[in-house]
């Protein structure tokens, strides 16, 4: 289980979150929806402190951290149960698709070499690319790039997965293959937060949406409540804009 | 009439100069190996504003970028041992000054002088890789160190090696100042050869054709090592 209280950002003085709550339950894939600039994905990127919050508390299983006390082991320690897909996939660049998978798992894992191979595989077999291991992410489609970054996250096994805008940056024709692999992780039970623009999946795929508008969440529900039975008039002004 | 060039004395002369070749080399390699890390050191201390050391990063740029390689030389040549025995008198210190060797002064002014210029290339190639690169690896689960170690520092590496392997090159003819403070490399020896006989012309130009093939010879090695470190760059392999 995850939970954000109270999760309080500014930049330069310009608050980005004005005390954001959330409730993430093992096995849900919670969409975060939003106009640009709401603030979900800064949302995402305080929860393993890519961002550090002002304030507000993150906890993850058993274990708390108040954002704005957080020492290195707290970091640390949020990060190793959390993993991230990144809008712009961020694979390392001098990495092969296989390397890049194995890197956490023998630097922060300290998994023996042979051991984290044979995982590194399995897990870009999951994600449809057992055929690319050697390949450098200079030599792979955006979509390619992007499922390495979800199997680079999903091998560390972390307790949750944050997607910040998996497909914004995909060719058309490649948002398909990545949605898929990430609807396999629904399937599967992984936690995942995801922060998207992809109406269709929010709706198809998700066990709860979370609309956010201006640093605050507005209103949160299932598909059916939230695109529906819209009770927010924020909310339906946002809906009515991306359907068009 | 005597010829143009005393070819038979210009053969003659390669041998002696070869003998002094590997104290050319072996300055070059050092110093470029202590440049290196210090300038490595600089390039951090001044991308992370290192409190302080981010001043004296910056004063020291400056003034080896200000001042003539020549002059950093008899600096060091005059000022360290002067240091080192007031340190001594001082109390505490137990080092025989004069037992130094000249090529010591010639390490610590070309490692200083070199490690300024690089920490520069160093540093505009370490902002010029991605940020997402960093974030990432702490994303999994890195440390801010263990990231730049394995993922910003190699490919921030293969951006600067270009310039790079053009300092080593500009140091490599740089080492020939070391002469002046009675280090005998290439350069030294050549003097020695020439004071010799009246073949001065024929003695610097064998010289000068020895520092140009071994300029010759780390472009190569430099080009083929970058073809290496930049192998993750390349367009659709099989």
């Amino acid at each position: 289980m995850i939970r954000l209280d109270g999760i309080h950002k500014a930049f330069h003085a310009q608050p980005v979150l004005r005390g954001v709550s959330l409730r993430v339950e093992q096995g849900e894939a919670v969409v975060i929806l939003g106009p640009s600039g709401s603030g979900k994905s800064t949302l995402l990127r305080c929860v393993n402190f890519l961002e550090r919050a002002d304030a507000g508390i993150i906890r993850i299983g058993d274990l708390e951290v108040d954002a704005a006390l957080a020492t290195r082991r707290d970091i640390a320690w949020l990060r190793r149960r959390t993993a991230m897909v990144f809008q712009h996939y961020h694979l390392f660049r001098n990495k092969t698709a296989l390397e890049n998978v194995m890197e956490g798992l023998l630097v922060v894992k300290r998994l023996p070499r042979a051991e984290a191979r044979v995982r590194a595989e399995a897990v870009l077999g999951r994600v449809g690319l057992a055929a690319r291991l050697g390949h450098y992410p200079s030599q792979l489609s955006g979509g390619q790039q992007q499922r390495v970054g979800i199997a680079r996250a999903l091998a560390l096994e972390p307790e949750v997965i944050l997607l910040d805008e998996p497909t914004s940056a995909l060719d058309p024709e490649l948002v398909g293959e990545v949605l898929e692999v990430i609807q396999g992780l629904v399937r599967d039970g992984l936690t995942l937060i995801v922060v998207t623009h992809e109406m269709g999946f929010a709706r198809e795929v998700a066990t709860r949406v979370v609309f956010m508008d201006d640093g605050q969440v507005v209103e949160e529900g299932t598909p059916a409540e939230l695109f529906d039975r819209t009770r927010e008039e924020r909310t339906r002004r946002f809906l009515q804009r991306v359907r068009r | 009439m005597q010829p143009f060039l005393d070819w038979q004395f210009m053969v003659r002369v390669v041998p002696a100069l070869l003998q002094a070749l590997p104290v050319t080399l072996e300055i070059t390699v050092v110093s470029m190996t202590l440049a290196l890390l210090l300038a490595l050191a600089v390039a951090l201390i001044r991308i992370y504003r290192v409190p302080v050391l981010q001043r004296l990063a910056g004063l020291y740029v400056s003034f080896m970028r200000g001042t003539p390689l020549l002059v950093q030389i008899y600096l060091a040549y005059y000022g360290l041992p002067k240091t080192l025995d007031a340190l001594h008198a001082a109390g505490g210190w137990s080092i025989d000054v004069s037992g130094i060797p000249a090529i010591v002064f010639i390490y610590f002014a070309l490692t200083l002088n070199v490690g300024a210029y690089a920490s520069e290339t160093i540093r505009a190639a370490i902002l010029a890789v991605d940020r997402g690169q960093l974030e990432a690896a702490l994303s999994v689960g890195m440390t801010r160190w263990q990231g730049l170690r394995r993922i910003v520092l190699p490919q921030a590496f293969a951006v600067a090696l270009p310039s790079l392997g053009n300092t080593g090159i500009g140091l490599l003819k740089d080492t020939s100042l070391a002469f002046l403070i009675s280090v005998v490399e290439l350069m030294g020896e050549a003097k020695i050869q020439a004071a010799r006989g009246l073949q001065l012309f024929e003695v610097y130009l064998v010289v000068a054709l020895v520092y140009w093939a071994v300029c010759i010879a780390i472009e190569r090695g430099v080009a083929v090592l970058e073809r290496r470190v930049r192998r993750f760059e390349g367009q659709h392999a099989s």
